[in-house]
């Protein structure tokens, strides 16, 4: 105890001493691009000191003076080894090359990145982008938030979806980073695909705890991607053309070795190939019934990436990235029926459009060899809007004459917005060897305007009989939010590290603010040269809620800020687990405990269609917790790649608070308490010209609320004074649901294999990839509906009640083409 | 080369034939169903015999959906300070088995615990205490002119009655208001030996519970509670919780716009409202839980609450099975 007190006494006056020592800094980047390599490892082999790259690439290590042996790996890369005289402080800048080795199998030197044994980081996982590429997918399109749903840990919501459950969480705890800027909804297509268009990706990092103190705003997550910044000396790129969607990538050097561009667009074309067999349809459905009929439909998505990078003469780098996207869906009906009696007109129109807009601009200066900065200014919105009007007319002729005219109108509305304007500062310090500090400080201004429409108009003639118009929100609001971080990656003693931190947060939005203090604290205790034990604590705030209409993404889905009623969610995790460095395995186990609070659900029965006129009262607030265990083994070089990961959890909620009681205020599983979640996925690459891989997914079934037990449900009835039935009951026939979430759907299964041909060409790589999606054709509920089913019993009908799945699907084989120059 | 052209033409029928897959399958219900159970209704008003109603649960997916679930021959009982009562089946309607009643009259701060046993099912038990009365009065009333206009009126004629509650008391207690109304009018009636239907004009008692009528609201401060709009009231509407009282009084103004009040119902012909009063029922806790979620139940069965709406579980305090025990004490305050 005595020792390790006064190895951290001696570690703190190290940051004083400082002076004594010299510092070598400067970027590591790719030997053929350009790109900033992020998490390499920068090492002293003598004194095992060492340094990792930060976003743009740049490292800072202090060392004694004397003579060095500086050695810099990176996971893929040919090791870099440099015996240096270091007298004074120096710029070294690392070039690496891409290892042949690599694909061969041959073992590469441990990446003594923080994620690793050697790292304090825990709960978290990078997930190689080569591996993600190589996933099976579905229709082809290769999904980052798809590779992300195998994770342990990480659950999805239904069939297809591109929610993510993490460690018990909502699918609105998730802090999704595009380039360090968050973004409000990741989801196309209702949520089957994801917004990461995987040719512009750099590198993905997923944190489900253990969160460093720069990260915040999220209970649950957080997903890191960074975009690749583009080849600053040749010009690169690939055409990729699938099933549903076709996309390109470009990149290269504007100035060469000064400037990068980075361009990849995608989209749909499901409505193109849609429209000449909607107009044949039409056609022949107008020739059959004789009726005068329109009818369209059409869906298609697009996203854009560009990211510009400048780099100055003093090694500062200037970045610029604009990411749009947007889902439109339409549906639009008409019919006219005219007898010689009645005319009627129905028409139908609904237009759904969603998106997200986001620019980023950053500056990143080295001030000093161990004083790197971050300066970035942002924009991110997200807006989605869902109109569906409906329109019914109908009347008698008599003589020609218009008579018993009956109108119908309704229309339904939803609108969400959310806008963010950010500015934040990031600086990575280096005082020591031992010390790597990260602080920080970023403002928010929020902009809200959630709200919903709806309106029912009935007129017989020109009387209106009904009028029925609820208007929900539809006001902005604003809010603003500001926090600062500060963090140390300390080196106690050489088998001991802790990363220490501290989060502070300040949210004011309709007069109200709320303040926060999220402590984060982890540490390594390194046991053998690959064996350590980790544990961590951190607490974290949101706010900012979802309200969500189900598992799916919807576009009906709502941000919105906390109130003056609704506080902010809060979390606490505590975890602990052993990390395992094994040759080219990575192997660990990890255990955790969570709790969260204020986290809202929909009160029994409440639907926006429904009383309220605030959403507030549509919710209750309560809290929740989860506990679990984790295990992985991850292989990420070598012919075969890829993990297995084993997830043991559970999730609970309970709404026990005076005015927010949910199920008598009794505890309830949460809709995704799975208990078991395995997943395996390989990949093999045989040659250079065919690899094959292959999923494999077991989890435990979602739960629902579902009646499964007839009663006769009885209500109390008023009936005639002095009786003594005074008061009696009614009695209905219900499906008993005796608390909230009883029901498991069936278990969640499916394998899924991939193939990829290589062939070189003149001029670049062609790529041919084959995909079967649920090869064994498993009908995974996508939802489970109770209905009546009626059957013909020797001439009698008979009802019986039944339950249904309705899979999306059942096995869905696909192929693309990509062609890389 | 050809077996290249084989293999993506193999592939291309393998995609064809994969689309006539289905995606919609029955299931069997895989879960843990813990048996038929005993589904007892009863509720103790202040006053009156008690009575008690029981059923048996079924599992919904046995495929026999039209048995009948009333349960004869059960054996139930009450006990209260120490004292048991035995209810006697009441087989005076041969279609309406299941119903048990009892020769013991509640009153108010009473605390009982009924039981039922019926062979094949396990014995449920339950206890209740009921309420103390409201203590209520109509503190004043007033009418409102209406705007007249060229079609009747442009806003209705509106009459008030300012319902004021003390609460004396610690416990917690939930009141819920009707309105009694005594008028002369035409209605149906159906004669007991001929069976026809005959309109008779004579003095009629009807009910008009707040939180249902669609002629009778409520207002505090001038704010009406709990209106989502003319035809749907929410299931709060008229639950007056003594938790919210700010002090030991709170005050409403429960009117009647009377356009629509006299153009209601289309049958009755209505000559003269005679008379006006409030039931006032004070409701224990685990009735007000219960009746609160089946009116959400019912209310989530419908429509598109249905689609849209969270599924309800409904509240049930007796051991052993479902259903609820209950209590509740009544008032009637007059008005005018």
């Amino acid at each position: 105890m005595r020792r390790a007190i006064l190895s951290i006494l001696l570690s703190l006056t190290s940051i004083v001493t400082s002076a004594q020592r010299v510092t070598i800094s400067g970027y590591i980047t790719d030997a053929r691009s350009g790109e900033p390599l992020i998490g390499a490892a920068v090492i002293d082999s003598d004194s095992s000191l060492g340094s990792v790259s930060g976003n743009s690439g740049f490292f800072s290590l202090s060392l004694a003076p004397g003579h060095k042996t500086i050695v810099v790996s990176y996971l893929g890369y040919e090791d870099h080894t440099e015996v240096i005289d270091l007298r004074s402080s120096r710029v070294m800048n690392f070039r690496l090359d891409e290892s042949t080795a690599f694909l061969e199998g041959a073992l590469v030197t441990a990446h003594h990145g923080e994620l690793g044994a050697h790292g304090t980081q825990m709960s978290a996982i990078e997930v190689p982008l080569t591996q993600i590429k190589s996933i099976p997918a579905i229709a082809g399109e290769v999904d980052v938030i798809k590779a992300l749903q195998l994770l342990p840990g990480v659950q999805s919501g239904t069939e297809g979806s591109a929610g993510l459950y993490v460690r018990g969480g909502g699918p609105d705890e998730n802090l999704l980073l595009m380039d360090g800027v968050p973004l409000y909804n990741v989801n196309h297509l209702f949520g089957f695909f994801s917004v990461f268009n995987a040719d512009a990706l750099k590198n993905v990092t997923l944190y489900k705890g253990s969160f460093p103190a720069r990260f915040g705003g999220h209970l649950s997550s957080v997903i890191d991607v960074r975009l690749n910044d583009g080849n600053e000396n040749e010009y690169h790129g690939s055409v990729s053309v699938g099933l549903i969607s076709s996309k390109v990538n470009v990149e290269g050097p504007v100035v060469k070795g000064r400037t990068t561009f980075n361009v990849s667009a995608r989209r749909t074309y499901l409505d193109l190939i849609r429209a000449p067999y909607q107009w044949m349809t039409g056609i022949s459905r107008r020739q059959a019934t004789g009726r005068d009929e329109k009818q369209t439909t059409g869906y298609d998505f697009y996203d854009l990436n560009l990211k510009l990078t400048h780099k100055l003469d003093n090694g500062d780098r200037m970045s610029l990235t604009f990411y749009t996207g947007d889902d439109n869906a339409r549906m639009m009906s008409k019919n006219h029926r005219s007898t010689e009696q009645m005319v009627s007109d129905d028409s139908m129109k609904m237009d759904w459009r969603w998106g997200n807009l986001l620019s980023s601009f950053r500056w990143n200066h080295a001030i000093g060899p161990k004083l790197y900065m971050y300066l970035g200014a942002n924009y991110t919105q997200y807006r989605s809007n869902v109109g569906s009007d409906l329109e019914n007319s109908s009347y008698r002729l008599e003589g020609g004459k218009k008579t018993e005219a009956v109108r119908t109108i309704a229309s339904l509305g939803y609108l969400s917005l959310i806008n963010d304007v950010t500015a934040n500062t990031d600086f990575d310090w280096s005082p020591t060897p031992q010390h790597d500090i990260k602080f920080g400080s970023i403002y928010t201004f929020h902009t809200f305007k959630p709200g919903v429409n709806s309106l029912s108009q009935q007129y017989y003639g020109d009387a209106p009989l009904e009028d029925t118009k609820r208007e929900f929100g539809n006001e902005r609001i604003h809010a603003h939010e500001a926090a600062g971080y500060l963090e140390d990656n300390w080196i106690l003693t050489p088998w001991l590290k802790a990363n220490l931190g501290v989060r502070a947060s300040l949210y004011g939005v309709s007069g109200k603010t709320y303040a926060s203090a999220e402590p984060r604290v982890s540490a390594r205790a390194l046991l053998t040269d690959d064996f350590s034990i980790k544990a961590s604590y951190s607490t974290m705030s949101q706010y900012i809620h979802l309200l969500s209409n189900s598992s799916l993404s919807l576009p009906s889905d709502m941000w919105v800020p906390v109130t003056t009623e609704i506080r902010p969610m809060k979390s606490q995790q505590a975890a602990a687990g052993v990390f395992y460095d094994f040759g080219m395995f990575d192997l660990s186990a990890e255990a955790y405990y969570k709790t969260m609070d204020n986290v809202i659900e929909y009160k029994d029965g409440a639907s926006y269609l429904g009383d309220a006129s605030r959403w507030e009262d549509l919710v209750s607030v309560g809290r929740g917790w989860s506990y679990g265990v984790e295990l992985f083994a991850q292989k990420k070089v070598g012919k075969t790649t890829g993990w297995i990961g084993y997830t043991w959890s559970k999730a609970m909620r309970q709404f026990d608070r005076e005015g927010n009681v949910i199920n008598d205020g009794k505890p309830f599983p949460a809709r995704h308490d799975r208990r078991h979640d395995l997943s395996m996925t390989v990949t093999h690459r045989f040659n250079r010209k065919f690899d094959l891989s292959a999923n494999f997914v077991y989890a435990t079934g979602n739960r629902g609320s579902l009646g499964y037990e007839d009663i006769p449900d009885a209500k109390l009835g008023v009936a005639g004074e002095g009786d003594p039935g005074f008061f009696y009951w009614n009695f209905y026939s219900v499906h008993y649901i005796p608390h909230r979430n009883n029901y498991r759907m069936p278990a969640y299964h499916r394998l899924d294999v991939g193939m990829n041909f290589y062939k070189q060409k003149e001029h670049g790589e062609r790529i041919w990839n084959i995909s079967i999606y649920n090869i064994y054709s498993r009908l995974n509920p996508f939802v489970v509906i109770p209905d009546i089913q009626t059957d013909n019993d020797n001439g009698q009908l008979r009802s019986r009640y039944v339950l249904r799945k309705i899979a999306i699907f059942p096995i869905l084989p696909s192929f693309s083409y990509t062609y890389k120059f | 080369m050809r077996m290249k052209s084989l293999f993506i033409k193999a592939f291309a029928l393998f995609s064809l034939l994969l689309c006539t897959v289905s995606c919609e399958k029955e299931i069997k219900f895989v879960g843990h169903y813990d048996g038929d159970k005993i589904v007892l209704y009863s509720c103790a008003v202040e006053g009156l015999p008690l009575t008690a109603d029981l059923f048996k649960s079924q599992f919904s997916f046995s495929g026999d959906r039209h048995a009948d679930p009333r349960l004869p021959g059960a054996t139930v009982s009450l006990e209260v300070d120490g004292k048991t009562y035995v209810f006697t089946e009441d087989t005076s309607d041969p279609e309406v088995t299941g119903h048990y009643v009892s020769d013991y009259i509640p009153q108010a701060g009473d605390r009982m615990v009924i039981t039922a046993q019926c062979d094949g099912f396990k014995e449920v038990r339950s206890q209740t205490a009921v309420p103390a009365p409201a203590h209520a009065y109509v503190k004043s009333f007033y009418y409102k002119e209406g705007i007249p206009s060229a079609e009747g009126y442009a806003e209705d004629p509106e009459l008030h009655f300012v319902v004021e509650f003390d609460d004396p008391s610690d416990s917690h207690d939930i009141y819920n208001l009707n309105l009694v109304r005594t008028f002369y009018g035409n209605h149906i009636v159906i004669d007991k030996e001929t069976k026809k239907e005959e309109w008779v004009f004579e003095q009629i008692t009807s009910y008009e519970v707040l939180r249902s009528s669609d002629i009778l609201f409520m207002k505090e401060n001038n704010d009406i509670l709990d209106m989502g709009g003319i035809s749907s009231k929410s299931v709060e509407t008229g639950r007056i919780d003594d938790g919210s009282f700010n002090g030991t009084k709170r005050s409403f103004d429960v009117f009647l716009p009377l356009g629509k009040y006299f153009g209601k119902g289309g049958d009755e012909f209505v000559l003269d409202i005679s008379e006006y009063s409030f039931l006032v029922t004070s409701l224990n806790e685990d009735l007000d839980k219960y009746t609160r979620s089946v009116n959400a139940a019912l209310k989530y069965s419908r429509g598109l609450d249905r689609i849209f709406g969270e599924p309800v579980s409904v509240i049930c305090n007796v051991e052993g099975g479902i259903g609820c025990f209950g209590a509740m004490t009544t008032r009637t305050i007059p008005a005018l």
